[in-house]
């Protein structure tokens, strides 16, 4: 598992975070915090149909209104941890994929995972152990589960 | 700036300067403290340095739409909120 793993605030924050962002009309399909396995830091990537629309730019633009208009969500999100994808981006794939059809099944996948280092409530974030996602490398993702009656 | 003219440059950090990771470029050049402070005061600059920052060399292999092309080349030169003119500032 990654050494670093989403705080429970962070976790908290990040799906008060996904409820501001539809409440504004940027509907996030699927969401997931990851640290690429080349990189150095963890982000949380909120991918939708938006930025496949509109571009990452505009995206950008909307998505970092939020956490400015919540100073309490902007203690444990910062506009710097949050990367926007479109539905076509290969980690939006698999992660759609791995939510779809595997969730029932899938060895890798964790419901409800018990307590991990940083993380007090795990808050029903899904983990995945797998060491790639939409065959990009990782280290540790965590999915938020769709919103109800948000499609998979 | 990162050394005086006249100094031989550590070994170790022009090895880590090779490379096209912005994000650890802006920590080598102790640019992100005050790129923070900027662009928490600047939502567009903020904007366009979090799209630029997800650029990543493999993309030149990619098919990119003119659009986006033209959105990142926006994000970067622009004058008054662009990411370049803002590290050029600080050369």
């Amino acid at each position: 598992m990654d050494q670093e793993a989403v705080v429970s605030e962070q976790a908290e924050s990040g799906s008060r975070l996904l409820e501001a962002l539809a409440a504004d009309g940027f509907d996030v399909r699927i969401a997931f915090w990851t640290k690429l396995a080349d990189e150095e830091k963890r982000f949380l990537y909120l991918a939708s149909r938006f930025v496949d629309d509109n571009g990452p730019l505009a995206a950008y633009r909307l998505v970092d209104r939020v956490p400015r208009k919540m100073p309490d969500l902007s203690l444990w999100i910062d506009p710097w941890d949050i990367r926007v994808i479109g539905l076509n981006d290969s980690l939006a794939k698999g992660a759609l994929e791995l939510m779809k059809s595997k969730v029932p099944e899938s060895p890798l996948l964790v419901q409800d995972p018990g307590p991990f280092p940083g993380m007090t409530r795990p808050r029903g974030l899904i983990r995945h152990d797998g060491s790639t996602l939409g065959g990009v490398g990782v280290d540790g993702v965590y999915m938020y589960p769709p919103r109800s009656g948000a499609p998979v | 700036m990162l050394m005086g003219t006249d100094e031989f440059p550590d070994k170790e950090f022009s090895r880590n300067c090779y490379t096209h990771a912005i994000e650890k470029l802006v920590v080598l050049a102790n640019l992100d403290a005050p790129r923070k402070i900027a662009t928490d005061a600047d939502p567009e600059l903020l904007a366009n340095w979090a799209f630029a920052r997800d650029w990543s060399e493999e993309k030149r292999y990619h098919r990119i739409a003119k659009t986006e092309a033209e959105a990142l080349y926006a994000a970067i030169a622009d004058d008054e909120h662009g990411v370049l003119p803002w590290i050029k500032k600080r050369w």
